[in-house]
């Protein structure tokens, strides 16, 4: 029953979804009709584009009633719970499994649409193209739910109970990254729908932009949050002592992120300057098959294989798709290119404007290279099983971490010293007096820094020169506020705190904007400890043994095991003491077994913010519980990262907030183009 | 006499070879084998590192990593090793030699083009402007005057 309903809902989604695309097409492109027809179908379209929200909420109901109901005839449910599983997580079991993920991609896409055909009502003209673009990528998502991933597919056999939820997706912060990753690849197809919508409508102005900002914002926000929640998640359940592996579903996911961010630079430089139109399109359409990449390679594990590739349907569906919209998107935006000519031109090499085509270069460097680096396994795999190497060996070449640091490293420093730079330069012009005067200081003053890590033992040049750019920029940053309140305390006589909020409140987007640099600042010195500084040390101890790492030492205490329903745990315990002895903490750090064989290591860790010491329990003695293996990890500055991460976080809502001066304009915007849809 | 000899014989013996390996045991520690287990890939764990993989695979290659630095083989002689037997591709960083090269050559060739690219784009943007002055910039039209006026002003 629960199957029938729930795929009726699928089905008439995909159903109303074709129906708007249709309507939008005719209304647009066939000459014949009468334009009360063609106010009545972009009306009609536009509510059958909406209404495909709440079919597909009343499909993820009625799933999550089965999952929560335990209705074993449905596969799914079989493959993601278990009658043990407790109730909140059968209820996230809805994203538990592939079928449910996509289901729930769906959810959200259809949401963001909907949202957009809602509030965006006034933009008449884009709108029938828009819900077009976007009534295409639901199509084929739905296509996917409706038939090869379908989320209701009845099971093969009788069951009475299921297989229960992967335990390594019951820790809180699995449970809320997923969502947040789809929240923010889908939000991005919403700016994308619209800058197709304004080429093909010939709409050439940057209202596209200006109408889309915050859908924008608000896809990045979600982003960033999902992939600094899933470091989160790496560092406290993985055991790695690490957040980042620069592993391949890491690295797609980090990918629209970058062209996302790109786009949010760039298109500034279109709203103040008229400038690189066509650039801007170029990206979100990146941005948008970068999700739809990032989205598969996830859900299909292409990357591992590429024989499980060739074998599946789907992933020929998904080139054909994604080849038709890139195509189609190129083919667009070509068409368009003679009319999307800059209206201005570049003045100076020392300008806002180059500015930010330089951190666009720097981004999109950084960005081919995890692309390049994250697809050679599949490449190379190919090459060397094809019949041309077939003296070679038929292998994938992966690549750690520590090749991404020597490639990226350097661009990331670039792009860290730009973040200082650029935002004190001017747009049209800025002398370099300007900026040598503006710069001198915190140069000195970075300088001055540098030494003293040197002085104080520090060998590595490359955690110097990379703390000497964080110190640089983050004094500049900081000095941007400095600057911006101290000329409200003079011109309007306000207190200081006073002034500073203003600043906000008057430019919150430019303030926001320089929060976002400092929370990133703030995770690089994070990341720069870590990545140079990190120590660990692995050691077999019996109970009342002890071992050191850095200013600390363990004690072996002993081994409990605890059972659950599911699950056996096994926590180990040791007492940790400082240089002097001193007691500071127990560590319990722990191993959890679960009855489907799969395991969890758990780690404990005692933070401040110079250092997290970070203990895994690797081995231990099972009967006597009497010894065990223990690995420790000395972090440095790790807890900056996390710090950084709610910085930034802040600083995008800040950013993304609504605000009055956004509002009046696009109510002009919005006068305008009513005005100019009565004039025709 | 003589089984006083053969005693002290077997136990030199003994400590001459005993004592060698023992000695080796004590010398390869936990932290030895994780540090070369992080340059491999486990083969079971998507790249995944071997120090940190969980799986039975796993555990059987660190304890023949243990078993190869115990024998007095150096970090890159058990590297080369499982390079040989399963394929390069378990190396998580490979050497700059065949296919591997490419994770050493691309990032440059990458850097190169785009520093090429940006200053072609710069050039052109300027040479433009230079060219361009003379005559009046083209003013960039919706063919509607109020919304060019606004455009205008939401720019300024």
């Amino acid at each position: 029953m629960f199957a029938d309903l729930g795929n009726a809902s699928i089905y008439l989604a995909l159903a109303v979804t074709l129906y708007s695309i249709i309507a939008m097409g005719v209304a647009q492109w066939v000459p014949s009709v009468k334009s009360s027809t063609k106010a009545q179908l972009i009306s009609s379209g536009r509510n059958a584009a909406i209404a495909v929200f709440p079919l597909i909420v009343l499909s993820c109901v009625i799933l999550t009633l089965a999952l929560v109901n335990d209705d074993y005839s449905i596969n799914y449910v079989r493959q993601v719970t278990s009658r043990a599983t407790p109730i909140q997580f059968k209820i996230t079991a809805l994203w538990g499994g592939q079928a449910g993920s996509l289901l729930l991609w769906n959810l959200f896409l259809a949401g963001f649409l909907a949202a957009a055909w809602i509030s965006k009502a006034e933009e008449r003209d884009l709108i029938p193209y828009a819900i077009i673009i976007g009534g295409l990528t639901q199509t084929y998502f739905l296509y996917l739910s409706a038939f090869p991933e379908n989320p209701f597919a009845p099971a093969v056999s009788v069951a009475l109970d299921g297989n229960g939820l992967s335990p390594l997706l019951r820790h809180p912060l699995m449970i809320i990254h997923p969502p947040m990753l789809y929240l923010g690849y889908t939000g991005f197809i919403v700016p994308y729908c619209f800058a197709m919508a304004a080429l093909l409508a010939g709409r050439l102005d940057d209202s596209w932009i200006r109408t889309t900002r915050r859908w924008t914002l608000t896809a990045w926000l979600f982003l960033s949050l999902g992939l600094i929640l899933g470091g989160r998640w790496a560092y406290d359940v993985l055991g790695w002592g690490g957040y980042w592996e620069w592993d391949p579903v890491e690295n797609v996911a980090f990918i629209p992120w970058l062209t996302g961010t790109a786009f949010l630079h760039s298109v500034m430089i279109q709203e103040k300057r008229g400038m690189f139109k066509v650039w801007n399109v170029i990206l979100i359409l990146t941005t948008y098959l970068t999700v739809i990449y990032g989205t598969f390679i996830v859900r299909t594990g292409l990357l591992s294989s590429v024989h499980a590739f060739a074998q599946s349907d789907i992933q020929w569906g998904f080139l054909v798709f994604v080849g038709f919209m890139l195509l189609f998107s190129i083919g667009v935006a070509v068409w368009r290119a003679p009319e999307l000519r800059s209206e201005n031109y570049l003045e100076s090499l020392l300008s806002r404007e180059a500015a930010f085509l330089a951190n666009n270069f720097i981004i999109l460097a950084i960005t081919v290279i995890i692309f390049l680096f994250t697809n050679f396994a599949l490449v190379s795999e190919w090459i060397t099983c094809s019949a041309l190497f077939s003296n070679y060996d038929c292998q994938s070449y992966g690549v750690g971490p520590d090749t991404y640091n020597v490639a990226l490293g350097p661009l990331f420093a670039a792009l860290l010293l730009l973040m200082g730079v650029a935002p004190m330069t001017m747009w049209y012009k800025t002398s370099i007096q300007r900026l040598g005067s503006q710069s001198l200081w915190p140069a000195v003053a970075a300088t001055v820094f540098a030494i003293a890590l040197v002085v104080g033992g520090m060998r590595k040049i490359g955690a110097v020169i990379g703390l000497w750019v964080v110190a640089f920029s983050l004094l500049l940053t900081l000095l941007e506020y400095v600057k911006g309140a101290h000329a409200r305390v003079k011109s309007k006589q306000e207190g200081w705190l006073t002034a500073l909020g203003n600043l906000f409140k008057r430019n919150q987007r430019r303030y926001g904007g320089y929060l976002i640099h400092l929370g990133v600042l703030v995770m690089a010195a994070g990341i720069i400890g870590t990545e140079f500084f990190q120590a660990e040390h692995q050691v077999f101890l019996n109970v009342g043994e002890r071992a050191s790492l850095g200013d600390y030492t363990i004690e072996f205490l002993g081994t409990a095991f605890t059972q659950s329903e599911d699950t056996n745990s096994a926590i180990g315990t040791v007492a940790v003491y400082d240089k002097d002895g001193t007691f500071l903490t127990n560590l319990q750090p722990h191993t959890d077994i679960f009855d489907n064989g799969q395991g969890m290591t758990i780690p404990d860790a005692r933070s401040t913010i110079a250092e997290d010491f970070y203990v895994i329990l690797v081995n231990w003695e099972n009967i006597s519980a009497t010894s065990a293996t223990i690995r420790m990890y000395l972090n440095p500055l790790i807890q900056w990262v996390w710090s950084g991460g709610v910085i930034f976080i802040i600083g995008t809502l800040v950013a993304a907030w609504p605000d009055e001066m956004d509002e009046k304009i696009a109510a002009a915007e919005r006068r305008v183009a009513l005005a100019s849809v009565n004039n025709r | 006499m003589l089984q006083k000899s053969l005693v002290l014989t077997c136990t030199l013996f003994t400590l001459l070879f005993a004592f060698p390996a023992f000695a080796q045991t004590d010398d390869v520690s936990d932290d030895d084998v994780n540090r070369v287990a992080h340059e491999l890939f486990c083969p079971t764990c998507e790249s995944i590192p071997v120090d940190v993989c969980p799986t039975e695979v796993c555990s059987d290659w660190r304890a023949e990593i243990r078993r190869q630095l115990e024998a007095g083989a150096t970090d890159e002689e058990v590297l080369e090793f499982f390079a040989a037997r399963y394929g390069t591709g378990v190396l998580a960083n490979p050497p700059a030699r065949g296919l591997g090269s490419f994770f050493w050559i691309g990032p440059i060739v990458v850097v190169l083009a785009g520093l090429f690219i940006f200053g072609r784009q710069m050039n052109r943007l300027q040479q433009d402007s230079v060219e361009k002055i003379s005559e009046a910039p083209p003013v960039p039209s919706s063919g509607d005057p109020y919304r060019d006026r606004v455009e205008k002003e939401l720019r300024q």
